[in-house]
């Protein structure tokens, strides 16, 4: 079993009797005695450690054993002095304020203001369309100062913003060049440069820009909210037309009857009595079919309209389509950061 | 009556394409009536045929009808043929009612059986749409000093007409059915010899 661990750590390119073996031995024996509570001989052995070369996290954590040993033993400037150093190295190594006391954290305060560091630059990934959209950055500067920010890499050196600033600040980068086109796809790194006389610091995040095609709008058929409405419909039955038949017939009749010939006598009636039974037998059929569509001129309308709206929308949708065809969508993520 | 039927067919086929723009349409009738005159008891009847052409064109309105029956005395007599032509040109006032006016030509065969009457027509004509596919229509008119073979006038002429019709939707072919009333108040000297008619039809007409 063991010997499968050491060969897939061989494998991922882990060699723990190295690292054991680099680990400077003082700072093992500081990091002991600290946890001991022994700082007197804490101390002793990061101040042995200092004077042996260390790797850049060493250096660090020999800077931030003495930063809390000192304070612990309310050496104020000594532990001051230990959190400056530490700051310098590695400006966004802070004591975690629920792990370590505040009067520490005070101390890291104290030494925090009194040099000039960028820390904590950073950009969340972003993605927008071209002119559509920035990458907002984000630092904190430990003293008032001048800033500049600038984007490099591909050949380009662009200013972003220049500014003063003091704690928490921000700028918005629009990767776009003067003419408007976005920055050619790659990686940058986005420098944060603060100038307080007769200090100077910079800090850098390295991001990648990515080149996207921009989603097309689909078009639509319909309006979210209106549908088409029935352009025809079928009344209910009536008895109009055997009512019109009737009538029609009965004037008929009685005028017959009325002005019929008295020096002739009573003509024969099958004529009449012909005509004006299929005249009601036609009412009647009229009356019982299933009445006829007929057209509903303000759905028709409001259909039309409708119909307008649908197309002018697609028109709108189809020179939006133009435009985005030949825009690019621009994705922004963070790959490294890192001061100077 | 040839020629004359001739000509009203010569007029609807030889006019301008923009005339016949709205709608041309042939009938073929087959009638039935009777024709009293003189007094109670002398009367006649038969069936026949006829054709006519009906054309609308905007508000106006040319029908054109003749028919031919061969009637029978009732009371013994010879047969003779019935012949009758009419006119009507109406204008619609609105959608119910239309004015109408017009003439009208009978003949009959041998020329004594009967009067012949010439007449000119003054009416209205009310036609109302029962549904996309039938019509029903009713119309009367007086009668404007009515001329007869035989001689007379007559004060008092009228006619009505009752009218149905059924076809497709379309408007080309449809079958109809009327009634027609005339009763003509003859006079000769101090004599009165009234004419009476009473006519159905039946038939069918194509439309374009």
């Amino acid at each position: 079993m063991l010997r499968k661990l050491t060969l897939l750590a061989v494998l991922l390119g882990f060699h723990p009797w190295q690292a054991v073996a680099q680990e400077n031995a003082a700072l093992r024996r500081a990091r002991e005695a600290y946890g001991a509570l022994d700082y007197r001989a804490a101390i002793a052995a990061a101040q042995r450690a200092l004077g042996q070369q260390l790797s850049g996290g060493e250096l660090v954590e020999v800077y931030e054993l003495l930063g809390f040993m000192y304070g612990a033993l309310d050496s104020s400037g000594l532990a001051v002095e230990a959190f400056r150093n530490l700051i310098i190295l590695d400006p966004d190594r802070e004591p975690d304020p629920g792990r370590v006391s505040p009067a520490i954290t005070s101390l890291y305060a104290s030494a925090l203001g009194q040099v000039l560091v960028v820390r904590k630059v950073g950009i969340d990934s972003v993605s927008f369309v071209q002119g559509n959209g920035r990458v907002p950055l984000r630092f904190d500067v430990s003293q008032p100062a001048a800033v500049r920010v600038r984007a490099v890499g591909n050949g380009l050196d662009l200013l972003i913003d220049s500014l003063s600033a003091a704690g928490a600040a921000g700028v918005f980068w629009s990767p776009v060049l003067e003419d408007g086109t976005p920055v050619p796809p790659g990686r940058y790194q986005l420098v944060v440069e603060a100038f307080a006389r007769p200090e100077q610091y910079a800090s850098q995040v390295v991001v990648e820009v990515r080149h996207g095609t921009v989603d097309t709008l689909e078009h639509i058929s319909s309006l979210p909210g209106y549908d088409f409405q029935d352009e025809i419909e079928f009344p209910g039955r009536n008895w109009r037309p055997l009512g019109l038949a009737a009538l029609y017939t009965a004037v008929a009749s009685a005028a017959s009857l009325a002005m019929e010939s008295s020096g002739l006598g009573s003509p024969p009636r099958e004529e009449i009595a012909g005509v004006g039974a299929a005249v009601l037998l036609t009412g009647f059929i009229m009356s019982i079919k299933k009445p006829d569509a007929r057209a509903v001129p303000a759905n028709i309308r409001y259909n039309e309209l409708l119909r307008e709206q649908i197309t002018q929308r697609n028109a709108d949708i189809a020179r939006q389509n133009a435009v985005r065809r030949r825009q690019v969508e621009l994705t922004v993520v963070p790959v490294t950061g890192g001061s100077r | 009556m040839k020629r004359t039927g001739l000509a009203v067919v010569a007029v609807a086929l030889c006019a301008p394409q923009g005339i016949l723009a709205q709608t041309i349409r042939f009938n073929f009738d087959a009638v039935s009536l009777t024709y009293q005159e003189v007094r109670e008891g002398r009367s006649s009847t038969g069936q026949g045929g006829g054709g006519g052409i009906e054309l609308r064109v905007g508000r106006f309105r040319l029908d054109a009808r003749a028919y031919t029956a061969r009637l029978e005395p009732d009371s013994g007599g010879s047969e003779y043929d019935f012949k009758q032509v009419d006119v009507r040109v109406s204008y619609a006032v609105n959608k119910l009612l239309a004015l109408e006016v017009g003439g009208g030509r009978r003949y009959v065969d041998p020329e004594n059986a009967t009067q012949e009457v010439g007449l000119i027509r003054i009416g209205v004509l009310s036609e109302n749409q029962m549904t996309r596919l039938a019509d029903v229509w009713v119309r009367g008119a007086y009668l404007v000093n009515p001329r007869f073979s035989g001689g007379g006038s007559a004060d008092l002429a009228f006619e009505f007409q009752l009218g149905v019709g059924l076809g497709t939707a379309n408007k080309r072919f449809r079958f109809h059915a009327e009634y027609e009333f005339q009763r003509i108040d003859r006079e000769v000297g101090a004599n009165d010899v009234p004419i009476q008619l009473s006519l159905a039809r039946v038939g069918i007409s194509f439309g374009f």
